[in-house]
């Protein structure tokens, strides 16, 4: 506890306060700037353009899947090719209850249900996942009856699941599959039966003001928590692999997750979902924008971010020290996720419809090269990529549109042939704060922190 | 389930596979040299077919445009001048830009001799196949040897990501190239499938199981090539340096090997298969377009992945396989299509989580 304490504490002490106002103290500059611009933000958009507002909503966007895969890609080292699959599965997570669940933005009682029901769900399988590794971590001879184990329990749960489903006689196992299997029927069943409309009377204690903006933000932040969940499973078993095999294997699970949406009756198929009501603007995007900014800044030069780091540099070293280097992995790959599923869900709530072609291969190369231009490391060279990426392609637009796309791609070889390691190579554009480190503390009061 | 379907099925998925094996032996062999995951491959196998298209359809541009004969003279002319300022020889500078320049001046008769000849040429004769082949191949080849050069051999001594984006780039920079007006257009557009002699016409069936005559071509092809590749990387001096290379790179480089042609010749190796197998792949579908390259260029490098990177028997197992079971599922599974391009990453991701040196692959022990 003390070393995540360590860059709070002295601060604390220093200004004699206790260590949770010394947190939200620290965080000030991040709240004043949401509290000042959020009443301004219908205000603020009426006098730009409509053109240069998209362009400034997309940068939105890009910054925040750049930033949070530079958590991954830069600062924990491991090459994540999938991060639209997160943001797929950000988007869909949030599209499904808007529409089924509150058009109109004014239960969020519902919506909320349908999260917990999901985590229940997602719960087991991550569950069974753990007992799994555990059992791995524990006995090394285990691991040889792995598959075996996964398959029994796989086939078992099939065959109950089946079993369970109506009319098994006469459809085909993959028709109730594409479904939704018996227990996820039974989970979502309930939020329209009983449960839903006692948990919507909870929530009328609330101002009638405050629920659109209630059920938008657990929207958001629990298909933000879907994402990362999804990046937990898929994190555990391959930030096993290393370099090239992890961003290959991180590729084919973006895909996988693109191409189970394709084929998901519920989520539209290969059509996608429409009809999605709006409710991210300007402000709400750039809201998120800060917030990810600033999560992902504390988290990266944390002692946390530090361990990190530690893995990236060298993995074997790192463990050698006591950093347990495939949790540290598997917490930047979730953060990671989950801000990419913020993403998501902030784009499908904006665009209105989306489909799955829209999350390939190709977008997610694109927070990769970002990460990369910007320089691994540097998250304010994330966000200056972004930026200049999203631009770029719009300037070129004025030059020659038909040529945009093959001088933007030129101008990425040129780059990275030109600047190596990213336009700012791993250090930020402003410096961090050197105020509250332990060194810059006295003696004295050093030790009167308490352990 | 009956045995004709079964052995129906079984031919599909073969020759499915051996297109991915022609892409996947380029993947592998460039992986296994450099440790770099050439993602422009695909796209190389997109121009292989574009080019193979055009070639035979009599459109190919008796030189190439103004603009780039500037660019280009520009370019040696700014080259030279930079390294001179640097402060290198003016005979090392000329040394270290013959080939390209080399490469340069014979592409301009060789444009308007090809360029000549394809408008009048007459589809399915032997000479029309043999020369749409062996333009598409040298034109590939040479794609290869350019990419390498300009793109990856200045980054080769920085972090692997670097040389992975630039690889990023290029691929980009060949499809959305590809679907400019000026170059092949965005919309796709039908193969000529008669450019080869004795595959038009009916299909053979041998009871009640059809075989495209294509199938066949594209199995003896593809079997004869890979004897080739067998003799030419066992059997040859620049197969030894090749295989020395690919074994420990800077100790290669210490025993006398030139690593730099060696490289190249890798590159240019496996952009001509990935030309052959682009042709084969237009005649097969009967269609092109400049996107095609992105999923067989993907499904390749998982089929190299799957057998062992690194390995070229393994390349073309895992491609093999990787066709077979694409089909299967495709005819065995009700609503196995849509699945279709899932199965490829099931399968990368059993194989990485299971045995992620592939099937044939050697497991490296890391050393502290």
């Amino acid at each position: 506890m003390s070393s995540r304490r360590s860059d709070i504490l002295p601060y604390a002490v220093e200004k004699r306060v206790h260590p949770w106002r010394a947190t939200l103290l620290v965080n000030v500059p991040t709240i004043i700037l949401i509290l000042v611009m959020f009443p301004l933000r219908d205000k603020l958009v009426l006098y730009i353009d409509p053109y240069f507002l998209r362009i400034g909503i997309l940068i939105g966007f890009n910054v925040i899947l750049a930033v949070s895969l530079q958590l991954i890609n830069g600062f924990s080292g491991q090459f994540s090719l999938g991060h639209a699959g997160f943001m797929a599965v950000g988007a869909y997570l949030a599209a499904y209850p808007a529409i089924n669940y509150s058009k109109n933005f004014d239960d969020p009682g519902p919506t909320l249900l349908f999260y917990v029901a999901l985590a229940i769900s997602v719960g087991i399988g991550a569950g069974v996942l753990w007992l799994l590794f555990y059992a791995i971590r524990m006995s090394r001879k285990i691991h040889k009856a792995l598959p075996g184990i996964l398959l029994v329990a796989l086939a078992a749960w099939i065959v109950w699941d089946y079993s369970k489903a109506a009319d098994t006689a006469q459809t085909p196992i993959w028709a109730v599959w594409s479904q939704g299997t018996f227990l996820l029927q039974r989970l979502f069943g309930a939020i329209n039966s009983g449960i839903g409309p006692a948990a919507s009377k909870i929530f009328r204690i609330l101002p009638q003001a405050a629920r659109p903006s209630i059920c938008f933000i657990i929207l958001v932040a629990g298909s933000g928590a879907c994402a990362s969940a999804v990046g937990f499973i898929v994190g555990l078993p391959a930030l096993r692999l290393r370099g090239d095999y992890l961003a290959i294997a991180t590729l084919g699970f973006g895909e996988i997750i693109r191409i189970a949406i394709q084929n998901s009756e519920p989520l539209g198929g290969a059509l996608g979902l429409t009809g999605i009501p709006k409710f991210t603007d300007f402000g709400w995007l750039y809201a998120f924008v800060i917030i990810t900014i600033g999560v992902i800044w504390r988290v990266a030069y944390s002692p946390k971010g530090r361990a990190i780091m530690a893995v990236r540099e060298d993995e074997i070293a790192a463990s050698s020290i006591g950093i347990f280097s495939t949790d540290y992995k598997v917490i930047a790959f979730s953060i990671g996720a989950f801000f990419a599923g913020v993403a998501g869900a902030l784009f499908s709530l904006h665009e209105r419809s989306i489909t799955p072609s829209y999350f390939n291969v190709v977008k997610s190369i694109e927070p990769v090269v970002m990460v990369t231009l910007g320089g691994l490391g540097s998250i304010s060279g994330a966000i200056f990529a972004a930026a200049v990426l999203t631009i770029l392609p719009e300037l070129l637009r004025d030059i020659s549109p038909q040529d945009r796309m093959v001088f933007y791609s030129l101008l990425l070889v040129i780059m990275m042939l030109l600047r190596p390691q990213g336009l700012l190579g791993g250090r930020e554009l402003w410096p961090r704060r050197k105020r509250y480190s332990p060194r810059n503390v006295a003696p004295t009061q050093r030790e009167a922190v308490p352990a | 389930m009956n045995v004709t379907q079964f052995i129906q099925q079984l031919i599909n998925g073969l020759s499915q596979g051996a297109i991915y094996a022609l892409i996947a032996v380029g993947y592998t062999m460039v992986y296994g040299v450099l440790q770099l995951i050439n993602f422009a491959h695909g796209d190389v196998f997109m121009v292989g077919a574009m080019v193979s298209l055009y070639a035979a359809t009599g459109r190919v541009a008796p030189a190439l445009p103004l603009w780039l004969h500037v660019l280009i003279v520009a370019g040696f002319v700014a080259t030279f001048v930079i390294r001179l300022i640097m402060g290198a020889s003016i005979p090392e500078t000329f040394k270290r830009l013959l080939p390209l320049i080399c490469i340069y001046i014979i592409s301009i008769p060789t444009f308007f001799i090809a360029s000549a000849i394809s408008r009048h040429l007459t589809l399915g004769s032997w000479f029309a196949a043999i020369f749409v082949m062996i333009f598409t191949v040298a034109l590939c080849g040479t794609m290869g040897y350019l990419i390498e050069r300009l793109a990856y051999r200045p980054l080769r001594d920085k972090p692997r990501i670097n040389s992975l984006i630039t690889a990023i780039g290029i691929s980009l920079l060949l499809e959305y190239g590809g679907q400019n007006n000026r170059a092949f257009g965005p919309t796709p557009q039908a193969f000529p499938d008669t450019l080869i002699p004795l595959i038009g016409g009916s299909p053979l069936i041998w009871h009640n199981i059809v075989i495209a005559k294509v199938d066949i071509l594209v199995l003896v092809l593809t079997i004869a090539i890979m004897l080739v590749l067998t003799w030419l990387v066992l059997k040859t001096r620049t197969g030894l340096g090749l295989r020395a290379a690919s074994y420990r790179f800077d100790t290669a480089a210490l025993m006398g090997v030139n690593i730099d042609s060696v490289v190249s010749f890798t590159f240019i190796l496996g952009s001509c298969l990935a030309a052959v197998a682009g042709m084969l792949w237009g005649v097969k579908y009967s269609s092109a377009n400049p996107l095609m390259g992105l999923m067989p260029g993907i499904k390749a490098f998982v089929a190299a992945v799957f057998g062992g990177i690194g390995n070229i028997a393994g390349a073309v197992l895992g491609a093999i396989v990787l066709g077979l079971v694409e089909v299967m599922v495709v005819g065995y599974l009700p609503g196995g299509s849509q699945y279709r391009d899932g199965v490829a990453f099931v399968i990368l991701i059993a194989i990485l989580l299971v045995k992620p040196s592939g099937l044939l692959g050697k497991n490296v022990v890391e050393k502290v």
